[in-house]
């Protein structure tokens, strides 16, 4: 390296400046009544939802510890309300970035809330997970919400975060061929001050005429995913591998091997 | 550098600001840039640089009682904090993050007329990991000093100030960051012009 150039930092603009000046006085103005409370959220990681046939085995693989912590949860994805999707989708898009124990997951670029939309919601019991994009696909993040501690299941817990993930790419993924499903992330994570909440994600993308995708685990699991947008989603409990996807088009369904390479 | 003018003024509303935020607000507007650019460059990620800039005034406002600006301008001492907050980015971040989701919360409400740059932050994100490869090579202290002086544009004696040791070492380090960089550019005179009395 021969020159000691500076490196370029976009200069916030005189509105978003004036923006960002409004809200730090309006947090001044309250600070003597909220004196920053240390309470918040536990940040994990998650991503986009499949469908299910076999909740039992599911749950027998995810093991003890993982079905007491997420009570509730099934399989097969619940019915989504509008109630589920606007109030995950507007705490997911202002997590703060860089927060919580699993931070390095999370987006490594602050996109203006306003500019993420909702391409997926995955209900299941009293779990929801939201899944947004911007910047034409380029950036993804996606937040589970769930009750807390060892938890009721009740509709209001919905809106307690558990744990969030993101990321940007450097292009926005192509779909696959028609009639087939590609795994873009697939990953193990556990909910912080959780003992035994581990689960696992994976989050694709289906090509055309894919109209139902259903993960199977290592050792028998079924868990039908999410799927919207071109995209698919699955959560479990437990750290059980997903090897292979059940993909059913208007011809019927095949089973495909699932490769976990980023495409 | 800041003016003299404006030196003066830093002083004054960093005092008025004990008991009035809008003079507070006022010493944001005028350094949350500088800030921001600082956080930016020492740690390679924009977003990270929103909530560490606003870390940092959170910080002053709580500290404006118990500080005195003492070299004119405010700028050094932010910097000073900035670079604490840097260094402690993940439990600062952890601290302050309901906070930083009001405050995110509260600007994007502000924003929602204008135009989205969601794609442009990604370049400007790309290009400036990119220029901080080399540097990140570099010690950290060594990295903090040639942040500073070079392309914050303290002096020598307001990097001191702002790293809390003394001007050999903070020339030292620049020096040294310089040698291993193995840099001469037009930015590097900058710092050798401050340098003159």
């Amino acid at each position: 390296m021969s020159n000691l150039t500076i490196p370029p930092v976009p200069e916030l603009s005189d509105e978003s400046l004036a923006a960002r000046h409004d809200a730090l006085l309006a947090e001044l103005r309250s600070v003597p009544q909220r004196r920053w409370r240390r309470v918040g959220f536990a940040v994990g990681g998650v991503s986009a939802a499949a469908a299910a046939t076999s909740l039992v085995l599911a749950l027998v693989l995810a093991g003890p510890g993982a079905q007491r912590a997420f009570a509730g949860w099934s399989a097969t994805p619940t019915h989504v309300t509008a109630r589920d999707t606007a109030a995950a989708r507007a705490s997911c898009a202002y997590s703060p970035s860089g927060a919580g124990p699993d931070a390095r997951d999370s987006p490594r670029t602050r996109i203006s809330p306003r500019a993420w939309h909702t391409v997926l919601t995955d209900v299941r019991g009293p779990y929801v997970v939201v899944v947004v994009e911007a910047a034409h696909g380029r950036a993804r993040m996606s937040c589970l919400y769930g009750p807390s501690g060892s938890a009721s299941a009740t509709t209001d817990a919905r809106t307690h975060l558990l744990s969030s993930s993101g990321d940007v790419f450097r292009v926005e993924p192509q779909a696959p061929p028609a009639g087939r499903v590609e795994v873009y992330t697939a990953s193990k994570s556990a909910i912080a001050g959780r003992r035994g909440a581990r689960f696992s994600q994976i989050e694709g993308r289906t090509g055309a005429h894919v109209t139902r995708v259903s993960v199977i685990l290592r050792g028998g699991g079924h868990i039908r995913a999410s799927s919207s947008h071109g995209w698919f989603f699955a959560w479990w409990p437990g750290s059980a591998r997903a090897v292979s996807a059940e993909v059913r088009t208007a011809g019927g369904e095949h089973l495909q091997p699932l490769h976990h390479g980023r495409a | 550098m800041a003016a003299i003018g404006q030196a003066r003024e830093d002083a004054a509303l960093w005092a008025a600001a004990a008991t009035d935020p809008r003079a507070f607000g006022e010493l944001y507007e005028r350094h949350a840039r500088s800030v921001f650019a600082f956080c930016a460059r020492q740690t390679g990620d924009l977003a990270l640089a929103e909530d560490l800039t606003s870390i940092v005034f959170l910080h002053a406002w709580r500290k404006r009682r118990s500080i005195e600006i003492d070299c004119g301008s405010a700028l050094p001492w932010l910097l000073g904090t900035a670079r604490n907050v840097v260094r402690n980015q993940r439990r600062s971040t952890w601290r302050h993050r309901a906070a930083l989701s009001r405050l995110a919360a509260g600007a994007a409400r502000a924003e929602s007329g204008l135009e989205d740059d969601s794609l442009a932050r990604l370049d400007a994100q790309r290009r400036l990991r990119d220029a901080l490869e080399p540097i990140a090579r570099l010690p950290p202290r060594q990295r903090e000093a040639l942040s500073l002086v070079v392309w914050s544009g303290l002096s020598y004696e307001q990097a001191a100030r702002a790293l809390d040791v003394p001007i050999g070492t903070v020339r030292s380090r620049v020096a040294r960051a310089r040698a291993a960089l193995g840099a001469i550019s037009p930015v590097s005179d900058v710092a050798s012009r401050e340098e003159s009395p």
